[in-house]
């Protein structure tokens, strides 16, 4: 079977949730990708990429600690897979693959 | 913490048409952020997204896909036998209906495919559509109703499937 690309934002989220590491649930992850890109994340689409990613075993999830100020909702935390950082590496790979030898995108924004 | 409350008919609508699997992981999230300050235009906007993408994906779920082509065959089979009884044969309008059969097979033996029933079901509204407008009153405009049935059934599966799903399935 031939072996499914990350979309863009799919890997902004894994990215995120790689580095956020033990810490990364909705929020911070929503607020990493606002941070690093300057670009809203909502949280619904968040959840969505989460959910597909967890389908395809690229990250794994577990229930946190509820809070009053959650309204007593426990928080899910996602932590990347194996298989999910080998994804991750290897978008990394097919995309300097394509970005090497391209003078338009050298030397900084046109 | 402050003691601001979230607009309440978005708290419901989000209840009972929100995401899925991780529902409440998703309010919580939405509640933290809202308490740090979020204002309730944001909460809403949020609402909006999270339930028109649920929406969107439980219309093109197999089971409303499904349920849609089940409506129109029942309605549109005995239309199609009752005119070829009471009218003299016409064959442009019998291959029509012959086709447009043959087109909901087809259909339902790629209800299996990830995205054939997307663009198999786009394509055979708009060719039911298109045939009702290019024979008005005949069998056409009986197929337009059957039509605008099953887009009526397919709009009430996936209010349905938001709204019984998430009773149904338990998060991990």
């Amino acid at each position: 079977m031939p072996r499914a690309y990350l979309g863009e934002f799919e890997l902004m989220v894994l990215l995120a949730v790689i580095r956020l590491g033990d810490d990364a649930y909705g929020v911070p992850i929503s607020r990493e990708i606002e941070q690093r890109t300057g670009r809203e994340a909502a949280l619904g689409s968040v959840y969505a990429a989460l959910e597909r990613m967890e389908e395809k075993s690229l990250v794994t999830s577990r229930l946190g600690e509820a809070t009053a100020v959650r309204g007593g909702r426990a928080k899910r935390f996602f932590r990347v897979s194996a298989q999910g950082l080998g994804e991750a590496r290897e978008a990394q790979r097919v995309l300097t693959a394509l970005w090497h030898g391209l003078p338009q995108l050298e030397g900084g924004p046109a | 913490m402050t003691d601001r409350n979230p607009p309440r008919l978005a708290t419901w609508l989000l209840e009972k048409l929100g995401y899925t699997l991780h529902n409440a992981a998703l309010q919580g999230d939405l509640l933290e952020e809202f308490h740090s300050g979020r204002s309730p235009a944001w909460y809403w906007r949020q609402t909006i997204l999270i339930v028109a993408r649920r929406l969107g994906r439980e219309a093109f779920s197999p089971a409303a896909v499904f349920g849609v082509g089940f409506v129109f065959l029942i309605f549109a089979l005995p239309d199609c036998f009752f005119w070829w009884l009471n009218r003299p044969p016409d064959i442009d309008q019998g291959v029509s209906a012959l086709v447009s059969v043959a087109f909901l097979l087809l259909m339902f033996s790629l209800l299996r495919s990830r995205r054939g029933p997307k663009a198999f079901v786009v394509i055979w509204i708009l060719w039911v559509w298109f045939h009702a407008w290019e024979s008005q009153g005949s069998l056409g405009s009986r197929l337009e109703s059957d039509a605008k049935l099953a887009v009526i059934a397919w709009v009430i599966l996936a209010f349905y499937a938001c709204w019984a799903r998430p009773r149904l399935r338990k998060p991990r």
